[in-house]
């Protein structure tokens, strides 16, 4: 038996499953009460089941600096994460005005610069983040749309408000997990569903090829849509291929396409196929070897210039990074009131400049209670969790800082909320984030496939897969 | 003056190559100094050229030759007509209060920082300190740290390539116009003064035979009230009707007269011509300016 009375401390956080005064919060009464019933030797079975069925399915994420360089099965916890409809609505509204927003300010700082001239933002901030690309200036994009998709990571204070932890505006991945945990998840424990209306997933790649397709150049009647992997060895290969089958479309390294006279095309066996979109799964630096690096094997040569004069699309835009940089987020709330007059939906994280004399030696002195993050990094990777790191890597952290102010910002470590999980005990609280996608083509599309992702560690705050990070199904109710 | 400007550059490669593509920087601007009344483009084996004006507003040309070749030759025709004054008045006036005064060089940050080929090390504060401290007179100071680079290092095309740094360059006390410029760019920019870098062509007086020339290169300062103020190192010189603008960029990376990518072999030899010759306006200089001319940097 699952033993459904509180088993964890609810001490300082917010608990998805408990309230504070240890009842379950009435949408997950119905999940607790078939848990129960099915038993503990019962769900125990069934995870065997889960766990052959997702390394089959090959479900897998490759740690980067890992001595063996291994792929790994990304651990699937099979309690679902549940969010009501309201919840659902107000995270919506949310993330559309943030993603808008930031799409604003990047058309903004590759065109007129309106929010630099009116120094809302400090141009020496756009000007030095490493993921500025001149090269796209004055370029423009159709429909002036950059972050065809996002993946923006939200985490629950102690309140239970949601708030933004950081914006993932380049190639953010994930989806594919929201996908299969659903698949296997239904397959599985068919019988958690039975009592909840829950929104679909798998209508995801119809809704992200929708938006491949609007944004295709102009005069394209059928846009011929692409997928462009760095290949099998990217730690999101698994997603790159479950996309490109889901949506009907060719997966494509860098070799197979050519550009010929500033169009591109696909090398098929047929000839040449012209090609007007690409959704690209490699970064900037790598696209193409004429601007950017120039030992890069993985681009397409003349891409840029093709992509310059309107014969194809990215997506997402190159030069996204600016409005990721994590040096840049804290301004992403003066963004939405300079560009939508409107008030932010959801709160920031404060967060603190280390480029600025006073708040970096505040950094440096209250190392062991700041959470910090290179600006340019990504997955987990290049970060500080001050009150958990040995007294040596806080000061590596210190002189990493005062070299390099502008890599690094600071934030109070968030007590993350905790999600009921199935351990080797029974269930417990770990700590889970949130990241919804959006898809940006006519407006601002929030499917209700998000991936919750969980600190499987006990205590610990980091959910990134390369940190230890497992993923559970997330349901938002109709 | 009015010049008609001939540049033809030749690779020869050693096995055949394939899928070439290539970016060119070789039409000489127009703006309130210099106008260019014509310009075009002969690239064998034939080639498709497109364009586009980048961020500094240059015009850049570029084009894909995708069957295996084993040369490619490019050339490039200019007529250009200057109109800056054979002797410039020297920008004495420029002082650090206009320039922190003036609304534009917050928008001038590539110019102030560090680019790929221009880095403020610690060998380039050593050096730095041969200049002093700029105080408040920065169009007197440019023009003695024009003269003291020119004065201080030797024009060697043997002792740097295209690819040299400031830092090499320093190091060896010697190098071509690129590296002039370069060095000239990195002490401006470290004393807080907005600097870029020209290609273009300098015209050498009475030589007017076609002959073996190539690119030169100089820097620009910005100095209000005179905006813009070009020095050319390598000739010490202050820029005047004898000098074509092509490009200008942070440094030479933004402006390569001619760079691309190709598959297949990676030996090749290259040839630059260039022949620069006057059209109108030219008059015999006096024996003392033309003791000055140097041989100019292979690119």
């Amino acid at each position: 038996m699952l033993d459904l009375q509180p088993p964890y401390g609810v001490a300082n956080h917010y608990d998805e499953l408990y309230s504070a005064d240890g009842t379950p919060r009435p949408h997950y009464e119905k999940l607790a009460r078939t848990l129960g019933r099915l038993g503990r030797d019962e769900i125990l079975a069934r995870v065997a089941d889960v766990d052959t069925a997702l390394l089959q399915r090959g479900v897998t994420f490759t740690v980067y600096a890992d001595a063996e360089g291994t792929e790994r099965v990304f651990p699937f916890d099979i309690i679902p994460r549940i969010l009501t409809a309201e919840e659902w609505a107000r995270i919506e509204r949310g993330i559309q005005q943030r993603v808008r927003a930031v799409n604003a300010f990047i058309y903004d700082v590759y065109h007129s610069e309106r929010i630099l001239r009116e120094k809302r933002v400090p141009r020496e901030l756009v000007y030095s983040s490493k993921n500025y690309n001149r090269e796209m200036i004055n370029v423009d994009v159709p429909h002036d749309v950059y972050i065809h998709v996002s993946g923006i990571d939200l985490i629950r204070d102690d309140k239970g408000t949601f708030m933004v932890l950081e914006d993932n505006c380049r190639t953010p991945s994930g989806i594919s997990y929201v996908l299969e945990n659903r698949d296997v998840l239904k397959r599985s424990f068919p019988d958690l569903f039975a009592d909840y209306a829950v929104c679909p997933v798998d209508d995801y790649p119809g809704r992200l090829l929708d938006v491949l397709r609007y944004v295709a150049p102009r005069g394209s009647s059928q846009p011929n849509v692409v997928l462009l992997t760095p290949g099998i060895y990217n730690s999101a290969y698994f997603e790159h291929t479950l996309l490109a089958r889901r949506m009907g479309i060719e997966l494509v390294e860098g070799r197979d396409l050519i550009v010929v006279d500033n169009v591109v095309f696909l090398k098929t066996t047929r000839g040449l196929e012209r090609v007007d979109v690409i959704y690209r799964r490699i970064d900037d630096d790598y696209l193409d070897p004429l601007y950017f690096k120039n030992d890069s094997t993985l681009g397409v040569t003349g891409l840029m210039n093709a992509y310059r004069s309107g014969n194809v699309t990215i997506a997402n835009a190159i030069g996204t990074g600016v409005g990721d940089d994590k040096a840049v987020y804290r301004f992403v709330p003066d963004m939405i009131r300079f560009y939508l007059d409107e008030e932010p939906l959801l709160d920031n994280v404060p967060t603190f400049d280390c480029t600025d004399d006073v708040q970096r030696r505040h950094v440096i002195g209250n190392l062991d209670s700041l959470v910090v993050k290179n600006t340019n990094a990504s997955g987990g990777y290049g970060m500080l969790m001050g009150p958990y790191a040995p007294a040596e890597e806080r000061e590596r952290f210190k002189d990493l800082i005062e070299a390099n102010p502008r890599d690094f910002i600071a934030q109070p470590v968030i007590q993350l909320s905790s999600s009921p999980t199935l351990v080797e005990g029974g269930m417990e609280g770990r700590r889970v984030d949130l990241r919804p996608f959006a898809l940006y083509g006519r407006g601002v599309d929030v499917p209700a496939a998000a991936l919750t992702r969980v600190a499987l560690r006990e205590g610990s705050l980091v959910v990134n897969s390369s940190q230890g990070g497992g993923s559970k199904d997330t349901w938002v109710l109709q | 003056m009015e010049y008609t400007i001939a540049h033809q550059t030749t690779y020869y490669y050693a096995d055949s190559v394939n899928e070439s593509y290539t970016v060119l920087h070789l039409q000489p601007r127009s703006d309130p100094h210099q106008f260019c009344t014509k310009f075009a483009i002969d690239v064998t084996p034939h080639a498709r050229i497109n364009s586009y004006a980048d961020r500094f507003g240059n015009d850049v040309q570029h084009f894909a030759i995708l069957p295996p070749h084993d040369a490619l030759s490019i050339t490039t025709r200019s007529n250009v007509v200057t109109m800056l004054e054979h002797d410039p008045m020297p920008p004495f006036d420029a002082t650090r209060a206009m320039l922190e005064a003036d609304p534009k060089v917050e928008r001038f940050y590539d110019f102030l920082h560090e680019s790929s080929f221009v880095r403020f090390v610690d060998e380039g504060a050593t050096f730095r300190a041969e200049f002093g401290d700029p105080g408040e007179s920065l169009g007197v100071w440019c023009t003695n740290v024009m003269h003291h680079i020119h004065a201080s290092f030797s024009y060697d095309t043997d002792a740097t390539t295209v690819r040299t740094t400031v830092t090499e360059a320093i190091a060896r006390r010697a190098g071509v116009c690129q590296d002039f410029a370069h060095i000239m760019i990195s002490v401006l920019r470290a004393a807080g003064i907005p600097a870029r870098y020209v290609s273009g062509y300098i015209f050498r007086g009475e030589s007017r035979v076609l002959g073996a020339e190539a690119s030169h290169a100089w820097c620009e300062a910005y100095l209000p009230p005179y905006g813009w103020v070009g020095f050319d190192p390598t000739n010490d010189r202050a820029i005047n009707d004898h000098f074509v603008k092509v490009a200008l960029g942070r440094d030479y990376r933004d402006v390569s007269p001619v760079r691309g990518v190709y598959r297949g072999g990676r030996q090749s030899e290259m040839s630059v011509n260039v022949a620069m010759d006057v059209l109108a306006g030219y008059q015999t200089p006096a024996p003392e300016a033309r003791r000055q001319q140097q041989p100019q940097q292979q690119q």
